[in-house]
């Protein structure tokens, strides 16, 4: 299982706070995670590239491996303060 | 117990001010940001903040911590508040103490931008008219690249 948490638009998107994919293999990097994702909820496609990953208090890099067992959260650009 | 930067309720600014201590402080600055009632000429009424909070509090502490050890602080202390907002509610406040006016002044100005600008928060706006849309805000991604048409064309012979 692969679970995406979603904030700020993508939220608004996907009509939902998570998405979970249950992919026939599991994705290697980050990058692939994101792939799987745009296949399965399109609407999110063109927001991913400006997005952030990151997995508890850790931003993760496209090329990082996807920690095992635990959410990615995906973070569009912020508009705090 | 670590104080928090994300709170659900109306921010309690007297408390952040830290008065009965750092007498070597004779600076304060104090920023308390609010819900203006229009954006780029849209009546508002509300706004709605969220946050994804395991990053955005351990950011707020680094940002603090840079802030104290770049302008020589006594003390810096940032709050933001999360949830639904009226107009004229306080959204964030921060506070930066220091020997002399000029560095809490400095610091105040820096730590706010840098919460604007890394921190992982959101910003819904209501609108008189019934719609209502995310403000567009600044990419945090790490390894971002903003202009890719500049990148070499890998694919050519």
């Amino acid at each position: 299982m692969l679970t995406f948490e979603l904030f700020g638009e993508l939220s608004a998107l996907a009509k939902s706070e998570s998405v979970a994919l249950e992919p026939r293999s599991p994705p290697v990097s980050v990058r692939d995670a994101l792939e799987l994702l745009a296949e399965a909820q399109p609407a999110l496609g063109p927001w991913l590239d400006r997005c952030a990953v990151a997995c508890g208090d850790k931003l993760l890099l496209r090329g990082d491996a996807v920690p095992g067992g635990k959410s990615l959260a995906l973070l569009p650009p912020v508009t705090g303060g | 117990m670590t104080a928090e930067h994300l709170v659900d309720a109306p921010i309690a600014i007297d408390g952040l001010l830290a008065l009965d201590d750092h007498p070597g402080c004779g600076g304060l600055a104090l920023f308390a940001g609010t819900v203006r009632d229009q954006h780029e000429g849209r009546p508002v009424l509300r706004l709605r903040y969220t946050a994804y909070r395991p990053l955005a509090e351990r950011l707020i502490r680094e940002i603090e911590q840079h802030a104290r050890d770049r302008f020589g602080l006594g003390y810096c202390r940032v709050v933001h508040r999360l949830g639904m907002l009226e107009v004229g509610d306080v959204a964030i406040v921060c506070v930066a103490r220091a020997p002399h006016r000029a560095e809490a002044f400095a610091a105040c100005r820096y730590v706010v931008d840098e919460v604007k600008h890394r921190v992982p928060v959101w910003k819904e706006e209501f609108y008189a008219d019934g719609g209502s849309a995310y403000v567009s805000g600044c990419c945090i991604r790490p390894d971002h690249d903003p202009h890719p048409e500049t990148q070499p064309d890998r694919s050519a012979p």
